[in-house]
């Protein structure tokens, strides 16, 4: 469904839409530092652009007119194509923070609404009180299943959009994520629930209030969202739902992968993919700079 | 924001950025103790550690890896003095593994508990208040020996219940013959304290040596060394296979800056009055002691807080 042809024909999309006719009021904040490129392209198309076998709706005009019955099945992701800026992210050791911009096409007049999720994973959330004096974690429940990141962005307040009913099974929303207690203590669960929400959005992890989709001209969307610095890394997915009259009419999803590289990465990677290895190097390396120092104590 | 003169480096296992030549700093200024004194330093870096923002599991586990280097270092010079009992050290060597396994085991079990920065805390607050009282008392008393008539020594206890154990084995470089019971026991309690607090334990164990096995003074030092880089670099490879907690890089910086420390520290020794200078270390350490004490006992900003990981 996500293969990586349909990532390259949404990148030729994306450089078709900047073809003439996009108005010049375009945000500028969202070209960035890929603006002059872009243009380039718009003068000389890219070379491999002929070479993608269905490339169709890409090199047609922006908007694509197939498939225009309103609330009609639509297939997903023929009928709303998305794409990212740059779909992937690499976290460096000098790491400040990113931003990516989602864009897409509607077919249709439709609100939009963007649910991006990080890679779930279990976290405990526990409970500290005073123990003698001392303060010490007294109670814990793990969840499965919560995303390491979540946000939100749309067109419209999402309680505009879609009835609780369609959030709830959607998951669109902050207070509407199953995050999976282990533990079934329900009345429990609430009270841990809530606090790792704040403690997530306290880290910027799971940043508050929806992000505002702009559309132009009807058809056309785009989403500016930045990551902090301790963007947790792995493959992230992102879901749009076109929105008309409280019913999805259209859904797509891509993903976004957020990666470390570098030095530290290599290290972090093989700590704990191939931690034998690592473990003996360390004392290996250990055990030469013992000898090293002893050699320098030794002339001196 | 960066601070000028500040280096910041990425510690890939801690994933946190620090100041390198902060570290470098606490390195060399460990070292330079240790230098000074002849003591590992090792309970000192932990807590720095700590109040500097490295998670607790890091702290002790990076540390294990970087004992390893410094006691080799340190080792090497006892023996060319002849000043190592392999004999003894191979039996509390034994010892020391099984309670490194034990140890980061219990360590890994903790953690998942969410008592692991409890734990260490509590075990430094009473090692810490231990040593530094102790170190304060005797170096108070030394000052005030050579002030007043020089008091007679408390004979040592020739016969204690300890030479009443089986399994005897005679030990020839240290002229003893006693159970190996004892110093395989030694090993395990310094196993476990490498584990858990990511200490050498030279200064439990030296002690225990001279006291409980009567070892000679001479070769304390070497043997104690030499088993402490058997039982960390167990502990380390432990630490990295069920833990991931060793950060090479911090443990790297670390031995960089104590190395030159401890090299600069022994020969500031040699020209330092004791007596005074052990009552400041004293001091020193009773502070850090104060300042983890009062961190147990201050309310957090949130009771709430969260980790990854299977439970």
């Amino acid at each position: 469904m996500r293969s990586a042809g349909r990532l390259v024909a949404l990148a030729g999309f994306a450089a078709g839409m900047l073809v003439p006719g996009l108005p010049q009021s375009v945000d500028p904040g969202w070209l960035g530092v890929g603006a002059t490129a872009k243009r380039a392209w718009a003068v000389t198309p890219p070379p491999r652009k002929p070479a993608i076998p269905d490339a169709g709706p890409s090199s047609a005009a922006p908007v694509p007119e197939v498939k225009a019955e309103p609330g009609g099945n639509v297939p997903k992701g023929v009928g709303l194509p998305i794409g990212f800026s740059n779909n992937l992210i690499q976290v460096t050791s000098g790491f400040t923070g990113a931003g990516v911009v989602l864009f897409g096409a509607l077919d249709a007049p439709a609100d939009v609404i963007a649910v991006l999720r990080g890679p779930e994973v279990v976290v405990n959330v526990r409970r500290r009180a005073e123990v003698l004096g001392v303060w010490a974690n007294v109670e814990s429940i793990s969840f499965d299943r919560a995303p390491a990141y979540y946000r939100i962005a749309s067109t419209r307040p999402v309680e505009e959009l879609l009835p609780a009913d369609a959030r709830k099974t959607l998951q669109v929303g902050v207070d509407t994520l199953r995050f999976n207690a282990r533990d079934g203590r329900p009345e429990r669960e609430a009270l841990f629930r809530e606090a790792l929400v704040r403690l997530k959005q306290e880290e910027g992890l799971y940043p508050q209030g929806a992000q505002r989709v702009v559309v132009q001209n009807d058809r056309l969307f785009q989403v500016a969202l930045d990551f902090p610095s301790n963007v947790p890394v792995g493959v992230y997915q992102v879901v749009v739902y076109a929105v008309r009259d409280g019913v999805v009419v259209a859904a797509a999803s891509t993903a976004l992968f957020i990666e470390k590289r570098g030095f530290g990465a290599t290290l972090f990677r093989m700590a704990h993919e191939d931690s034998v290895a690592y473990g003996l190097i360390a004392v290996v390396l250990a055990l030469a700079a013992g000898w090293a120092a002893d050699r320098m104590f030794r002339r001196s | 924001m960066p601070v000028y003169g500040a280096m910041q480096i990425y510690l890939p296992i801690a994933e946190m950025s620090v100041d390198a030549f902060l570290l470098l700093g606490l390195g060399a200024t460990v070292g330079f103790l240790s230098g000074v004194f002849g003591v590992g330093g090792g309970f000192l870096l932990t807590p720095l550690l700590l109040f500097i923002g490295v998670p607790s599991p890091i702290a002790v586990a990076s540390q294990a890896n970087q004992l390893v280097a410094s006691s080799v270092s340190g080792v090497l010079a006892q023996w060319r003095r002849g000043n190592v009992d392999h004999q003894i050290g191979a039996v509390m060597i034994a010892g020391g593994v099984v309670g490194a396994v034990a140890g980061v085991w219990l360590f890994g079990v903790l953690r998942s508990l969410g008592q692991i920065d409890l734990v260490i805390s509590l075990c430094y607050v009473l090692f810490l208040g231990v040593i530094g009282g102790m170190m304060l008392v005797e170096s108070l008393r030394a000052i005030l020996k050579r002030r007043r008539n020089p008091l007679q020594r408390a004979k040592l206890h020739q016969h204690m219940w300890i030479h009443g154990l089986p399994l005897k084995m005679r030990f020839r470089k240290s002229k003893l013959y006693i159970s190996a019971l004892v110093p395989a026991a030694i090993g395990l309690f310094i196993g476990l304290l490498a584990a858990i607090m990511g200490v050498g334990g030279g200064f439990l164990m030296i002690p225990a040596m001279i006291y409980l096995l009567g070892m000679p003074t001479q070769t304390v030092v070497g043997t104690s060394l030499f088993q402490i880089i058997f039982v960390t670099a167990t502990v380390t490879v432990l630490q990295a296979v069920q833990n991931q907690t060793v950060d090479g890089v911090l443990a790297a910086l670390l031995l960089a800056g104590g190395v030159v420390g401890a090299q600069f520290g022994a020969r500031a020794g040699q020209r330092l009055r004791g007596e005074q200078l052990r009552a400041l270390l004293a001091v020193l350490v009773l502070a850090v002691c104060a300042k983890l004490l009062i961190d147990l006992f201050a309310p957090p900003p949130d009771v709430f807080s969260f980790d990854y990981g299977a439970r």
